[in-house]
C-alpha cells in the first residue's frame, strides 16, 4: 500500500508520486511552489487560512492542497485567475484585521504575512472594515503576546497543545471574535505555561515574541562604572548566523565572539565554562544519591522551561530533580563570587548577561533562588535572535567579522560543555565525569539507542565501575510526560534521565532564529556536537 | 397582489431568492436549483415591494456572521465585510464600489470556504443582487430605498397642506424633532428625527408621510 504510485498533472506537468501525498507536496516534487500561511509541516495540517487553494478539474469549489490527497488522473491547477483572485481576497481579508505596524514590529524582515504581502503586491486594503482589538499580554518576564498582528493560523496552538502536549492556548469564541487566549483569559505568567516558547517559533507573524531587554543592555554598555561580562549558550552559536543569511547550522562562534566585543562587552565567556561545573556538580550529586538510592533516577534541572513544568504538573517528582542550577546561572555566581575576588571588581558593579536560544530563561534568571546577597546570579538574559538586533543596530557587518576567541575566566573549558546544547549532551557529560571520578578511567562512547524513530527519546545502559546504570535522554515536554508518568508508576527503572523542553534540545529553543514553515529544519542540532 | 409581488423566497436561510416571474416554478428540487434557489427545508417567505431586499440580504448575513465558527479566513472575515457593505448600503452610505465588492467577495468566499456554511452564506446575496440588482444601485447610488424600510433613508416629513398646527405630533416626538408653535404648521428637522414613525400615527389630519 505504502508505496503504491498515483499519476496525476499539476499545471499539465505530468507527475508520479506515492500514494497518500498531499497536493501540496506533490506540487512541491514538481518544482511548483504553493502559498501556504497555517501550513507547518507535521504540526499544523488543518487548511484554515485557505492561501493554498488550488483547482481541481471535476470538482466545485477548489481544493485545499495542503490537506487533499493526490489521485489517480486528478488535474490540478496551482494558479488560474480564479485560484489568484481567492488568494488575493484571502489575504487582503487577512490584512484587513492585522495591525499594520511592520515599521515598529520586531518580525519585519521575517514575517510569513508581510512577504505574501509582498509578494501578492498589496499596495491598499480592498477589503477594509471593522478590527478585533485585544489587550497586549506582557506580563511574563518570556513572552509578549500581541494578538491585534495574529492572523488565527493556530499554529502556536498545535505547538502547544500537540508537540509539547501543554494546552496552554486555544482558540476560543466564534466568528469574527475567534481569538487565542488561555484558561480564564489570564496572561500567560498566570497559566500552565512553561516559557518553552515553541509557539512563537510556530508563530508566522509578530503576534508572538520574547520580552526584549537589549535596551537595559545597551543602557550598561553606556555606563564607565559597569562592567559588563557575557556568556553565550552553545546552541547561540550554531544559530546566530542564520538571521545574517548564513546557511542553517554554521558555527559562527568566532565571528560572534568578535562581535560581542566590538559591540562593547567588558568580557566573552563561554557558557560552556559554567557548563563544566554544572557537570561536575551534578555527577558528584550523582554519584551521592546512586550510593544512597536517593530519589532515583536523578532528573536533570537545567533547561528552566522544564523545571517549570514538573513543579506545575508533577510537584510531587520534584525531589527527583538535581539540586545543581543551570550552567549559564551557576556560571552567574562563580563570576559573581569567586572571579569579582579574583579579579577586584565589586559585583554590585559587575552586570551579567546570557545570551541563550532560550525564553524560559528569561524567567529562571528572575527567581527568587537565582541572587545572592541581593544580587542576581544573572542580571539579564537575551536570546540568540535579540543579539542579531544588537549586531544589526550596530551596523556590524557580521559576514566580514575576522575571528576572535573567547576570553578565559579561568583557564580552559573541557568541552564537555560544548555537546550541552543537544539532547543526551548533558547526561552524557556528567557520566563521563562520574566514571572519572568512581573509577579515573575514560567511559567508551555512549551508544544511545534512538527510541521512536529517534523522536526525542534517547536510552542507554552504560557501565561504570562495575556497576550499570540505565539512563534516558528526552527532550519535548509530551516525552518528558512519559517518563514522569513511568515514574511516578513505580514502572521506571532508569537511575537518570535527562530532559530538556524543547524538542530536539536547546538548539532548538524559543530563543532562536525563526525560520519560515518553508524551511524549518533541524538541521541545526548535528551542528552543535561538532 | 400578483402585480407587485416581487420574490418568492425559500424558507432556508442559505437558499436563494426568486422574483415574481417565476412564479410559475414548480416545487421541486431541480426546478429550483436551476433558477439558482434551493429546497432547504421547503418552506416559502412571499414578500411584497414594501420589503427591502438589500435588508433581507443584511438580515441573512447577520445570522451566517453570529453561525461562522470562525476556522477559516474568508468565512470568518469575508461574511463580516459582506455584512459591514451592506449594513453601509442601508445606512444610505455605500456607493457604486460597494456593490462591486459585495459580488467579489460573495463569489470568492462560496468557493474557498471550508465548509458548507460559509460555502453557501453568500446565496442570499449572490441571488437577490442577481434578480433585484436595481434595488442594490437604488442603495448605493440614488440613496433610496423604494420599500421604505431602511429607515436611515427615508425622511419623514409633514405634508403643508394637510397639516393644521394641532401639535399632537409634537407631543409624541421622543426627541423634540418636530418644530413650530401655537397654530404654526409644523416642521420636522431633519437632522434630529430618528424615524422612529410615532408621529405617523399621531396625526389626526395624515399630514405625515414619507
Ligand atoms: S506581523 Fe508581519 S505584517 Fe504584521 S506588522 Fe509585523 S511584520 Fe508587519
Ligand atoms: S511557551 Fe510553550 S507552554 Fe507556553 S504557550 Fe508557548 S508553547 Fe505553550
Ligand atoms: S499567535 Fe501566531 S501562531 Fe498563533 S494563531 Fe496567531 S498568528 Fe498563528
Ligand atoms: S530545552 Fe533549552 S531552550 Fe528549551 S526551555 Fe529548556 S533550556 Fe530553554
Ligand atoms: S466555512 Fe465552515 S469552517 Fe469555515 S469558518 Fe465558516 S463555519 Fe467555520
Ligand atoms: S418620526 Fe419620530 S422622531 Fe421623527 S418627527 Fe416623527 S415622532 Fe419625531
Amino acid at each position: 500500500m505504502e508505496n503504491e504510485l498515483v499519476n496525476l498533472t499539476i499545471d499539465n506537468q505530468k507527475i508520479t508520486v506515492k500514494k497518500g501525498t498531499t497536493i501540496l507536496q506533490a506540487a512541491k516534487q514538481a518544482g511548483i511552489d504553493i502559498p501556504t500561511l497555517c501550513f507547518l509541516k507535521d504540526i499544523n495540517e488543518v487548511g484554515d487560512c485557505r492561501m493554498c487553494i488550488v483547482e481541481v478539474e471535476g470538482r466545485k469549489g477548489f481544493a485545499t492542497s495542503c490537506i487533499q490527497t493526490v489521485e489517480e488522473g486528478m488535474v490540478v491547477h496551482t494558479h488560474t485567475p480564479n485560484v489568484l483572485e481567492a488568494r488575493h481576497v484571502i489575504l487582503d481579508l487577512i490584512i484587513s484585521n492585522h495591525a499594520k505596524d511592520c515599521l515598529t514590529c520586531t518580525r519585519s524582515g521575517n514575517c510569513e504575512l508581510q512577504s505574501l504581502a509582498v509578494k501578492f503586491n498589496v499596495l491598499n486594503v480592498e477589503f477594509p472594515g471593522e478590527m478585533t482589538k485585544h489587550k497586549i499580554d506582557d506580563l511574563s518576564p518570556s513572552i509578549v503576546r500581541d494578538f491585534n498582528k495574529c492572523i488565527l493560523c493556530r499554529r502556536c496552538v498545535a505547538a502547544c497543545k500537540n508537540v509539547q502536549k501543554i494546552g496552554a492556548i486555544d482558540c476560543i469564541n466564534r466568528g469574527f471574535e475567534s481569538c487565542i487566549s488561555t484558561v480564564g483569559d489570564h496572561s500567560l505568567n498566570d497559566v500552565n505555561c512553561t516559557f518553552c516558547g515553541q509557539c512563537i517559533e510556530a508563530c508566522p507573524t509578530g503576534a508572538l515574541h520574547e520580552k526584549e531587554t537589549i535596551d537595559d543592555v545597551w543602557v550598561k554598555l553606556k555606563d564607565p562604572d559597569t562592567y559588563v561580562i557575557v556568556q553565550t549558550a552553545p546552541g547561540v552559536r550554531v544559530a546566530l548566523g542564520e538571521e545574517f543569511g548564513m546557511e542553517i547550522g554554521t558555527n559562527v562562534t568566532k565571528k560572534m565572539v568578535t562581535a560581542l566585543k566590538r559591540l562593547g562587552f567588558d568580557k566573552v565567556f563561554d557558557t560552556n565554562t559554567g557548563a563544566d561545573f554544572t557537570i561536575m556538580e551534578e555527577a558528584n550529586e550523582f554519584v551521592e544519591r546512586f550510593k544512597n538510592h536517593d530519589h532515583l533516577p536523578m532528573i536533570t534541572s537545567c533547561s528552566p522551561g522544564w523545571v517549570r513544568y514538573i513543579e506545575m504538573n508533577y510537584p510531587e517528582l520534584l525531589p527527583h530533580l538535581s539540586t545543581c542550577k543551570s550552567p549559564h546561572q551557576m556560571f552567574g555566581a562563580i563570576l559573581k563570587s569567586y572571579y569579582a575576588k579574583k579579579e577586584g571588581i565589586d559585583p554590585s558593579k559587575m552586570y551579567v548577561v546570557s545570551v541563550m536560544p532560550c525564553i524560559a530563561k528569561k524567567f529562571e534568571a528572575k527567581r527568587e533562588e537565582m541572587q545572592n546577597d541581593g544580587l542576581y546570579d544573572v542580571d539579564n538574559v537575551i536570546t540568540t535572535r535579540e543579539l542579531s538586533r544588537m549586531i544589526k543596530q550596530a551596523n556590524i557587518e557580521f559576514e566580514k567579522l575576522e575571528d576572535s576567541e573567547f576570553d578565559l575566566p579561568m583557564g580552559d573549558a573541557t568541552g564537555a560543555g560544548a555537546i550541552f546544547g543537544t539532547t543526551g549532551g548533558v547526561m552524557e557529560a556528567a557520566l563521563r565525569t562520574a566514571q572519572d571520578t568512581l573509577t579515573g578511567k575514560d567511559l567508551e562512547k555512549i551508544d544511545f539507542e534512538q527510541v521512536r524513530g529517534g523522536d526525542g527519546i534517547k536510552r542507554a545502559t552504560v557501565n561504570i565501575g562495575g556497576k550499570t546504570i540505565k539512563v534516558v535522554a528526552a527532550s519535548g515536554l509530551a516525552n518528558a510526560k512519559e517518563i514522569l508518568e513511568e515514574i511516578k508508576k513505580g514502572k521506571s527503572d532508569y537511575q537518570f534521565v535527562e530532559i530538556m523542553a524543547c524538542p530536539g534540545g536547546c538548539v532548538m529553543g524559543g530563543g532562536q532564529p525563526i525560520k519560515s514553515s518553508r524551511i524549518r529544519s533541524r538541521s541545526r542540532c548535528k551542528k552543535t556536537k561538532s | 397582489m400578483e402585480e407587485n409581488l416581487k420574490q418568492l423566497k425559500l424558507v432556508d436561510l442559505h437558499g436563494g431568492c426568486i422574483p415574481g416571474e417565476h412564479l410559475d416554478t414548480p416545487i421541486d428540487y431541480e426546478s429550483l436549483k436551476a433558477i439558482g434557489s434551493m429546497m432547504g427545508s421547503g418552506g416559502l417567505i412571499v414578500m411584497d415591494d414594501t420589503k427591502c431586499m438589500v435588508c433581507l440580504a443584511k438580515f441573512y448575513l447577520e445570522f451566517t456572521v453570529s453561525e461562522s465558527c470562525g476556522k477559516c479566513t474568508p468565512c470568518r472575515i469575508g461574511t463580516k465585510r459582506m455584512l459591514e457593505i451592506l449594513e453601509r448600503l442601508c445606512a444610505g452610505e455605500g456607493s457604486e464600489l460597494d456593490i462591486y465588492k459585495l459580488e467579489k467577495l460573495a463569489v470568492n468566499i462560496q468557493k474557498s470556504s471550508i465548509c458548507g456554511l460559509g460555502q453557501s452564506a453568500p446565496n442570499p446575496v449572490i441571488s437577490t443582487m442577481k434578480y433585484f440588482r436595481e434595488e442594490f444601485r437604488e442603495h448605493a447610488i440614488q440613496k433610496e430605498c423604494k420599500a421604505l424600510e431602511c429607515k436611515a433613508m427615508s425622511k419623514i416629513i409633514i405634508d403643508e397642506e394637510k397639516c393644521k398646527g394641532c401639535g399632537l405630533c409634537q407631543k409624541h416626538c421622543p426627541v423634540r424633532a418636530i418644530k413650530g408653535e401655537g397654530r404654526e404648521k409644523r416642521i420636522i428637522d431633519q437632522e434630529k428625527c430618528i424615524k422612529c414613525g410615532t408621529c405617523l400615527t399621531s396625526c389626526p389630519f395624515h399630514a405625515i408621510g414619507n
